[in-house]
């Protein structure tokens, strides 16, 4: 993610990519369901389910080490104009893949770009925002603070 | 960012490779035969389905390949770096696979890497697009997995290149394996396989 930070364009493109991976499969295909003129589309890689290594550096700055694997769903579609679309994301659901894929091929076409900002991403980050706002405050009333009390030393 | 001339590959992955790898199994153990290979709907624009076939079930990231620049252009480039995740590379001798045309595979033979005397199977498994896999020069095979004798004639096949076919028998068990593909079939030609002109 730290990657490519500069670009504007690729900056963008993961914000998208990242609201339909991190969006909750009912939510995006009632947002799908709802919207109309989503042109024929053609398979490239149909949804497939595999596992990658994700890998970490502890505290961000150590050797690398494999954390463990996770289940990742891919797709990539292809737009009869030859804009081509590919979504990742964690977990099972090939459905939302397929969805999340044709999304990311619509998002790049500049005349289809605004309306899908305007109904789908932007009401998906919104939604992230709250989910992690309430998760935040669930996490927070756990918190503990721990100190050491002054032992009678003499 | 859009990728214009990117087609899709299999429709089922793994089915429809298993069943091309088990076609290549047959064709390498029968060399001469002419087997049909699964079909591949919307292969790259100017490239043989048979081959993209091949090159969908037999590459991936650890088989360089070398593209003739006759055959080369930015959809197969793209359909090969999608689909197979295979690196494209500019030296013949260090290619793993080689895509060449009929009429470019003579002067490209003596390029490939054959292979070391510990290591028989580093060499290079080369692809001629012919034209045809029959009505062109024709050529008695025999050797293991051949009764007594076949018979091969891919057109667009020159003279030059049965010769360095012939040469690189004799390099055997070091040497390149052949696959000619045309339309959807192909037929092989392992490193084994004595080449002769004569009929009978």
């Amino acid at each position: 993610m730290s990657n490519n930070q500069g670009d504007p364009a690729i900056a963008a493109r993961q914000r998208w990519m990242g609201a339909l991976a991190t969006a909750p499969g009912s939510r995006l295909k009632a947002m799908w369901d709802a919207l109309d003129g989503i042109p024929p589309y053609q398979m490239l890689r149909a949804p497939e389910t595999g596992l990658i290594m994700t890998r970490g550096r502890v505290g961000g700055a150590g050797a690398a080490f494999n954390i463990g694997e996770m289940t990742v769903t891919r797709c990539s579609v292809r737009l009869p104009d030859g804009t081509v679309g590919h979504a990742y994301l964690a977990g099972r659901d090939k459905a939302q893949a397929e969805r999340a894929a044709v999304l990311d091929a619509l998002l790049q076409r500049s005349e289809t770009a605004a309306a899908i900002q305007e109904q789908i991403i932007q009401p998906l980050l919104d939604e992230r925002a709250v989910r992690d706002r309430s998760r935040a405050a669930k996490v927070a009333a756990t918190k503990v603070d721990f100190f050491t009390m002054v032992r009678g030393e003499d | 960012m859009a990728v214009t001339e990117l087609t899709p590959g299999f429709s089922d992955p793994v089915h429809d490779s298993a069943n091309a790898f088990r076609a290549i199994l047959d064709a390498m153990a029968r060399p001469g035969r002419i087997v049909d290979l699964p079909a591949l709907p919307d292969p790259p624009k100017g490239f043989d389905a048979a081959a993209a076939v091949l090159a969908l079930s037999l590459l991936d990231d650890d088989t360089p390949v070398w593209i003739d620049p006759g055959l080369r252009n930015a959809a197969l480039d793209a359909f090969l770096r999608f689909h197979a995740g295979c690196p494209i590379i500019d030296r013949t001798d260090l290619c793993r696979f080689a895509f060449v045309g009929a009429d470019a595979f003579a002067a490209l033979v003596e390029d490939l890497p054959i292979g070391e005397p510990d290591y028989p199977d580093r060499s290079a498994t080369a692809i001629v697009l012919c034209d045809g896999l029959t009505g062109g020069l024709r050529r008695a095979l025999r050797g293991p997995g051949i009764q007594d004798v076949a018979h091969l004639a891919p057109k667009g096949m020159t003279e030059e290149g049965w010769e360095s076919l012939t040469r690189n028998q004799v390099l055997f068990p070091l040497g390149i394996d052949t696959i000619f593909v045309s339309q959807g079939q192909i037929a092989a030609l392992p490193r084994s396989i004595r080449i002769s002109a004569e009929e009978n």
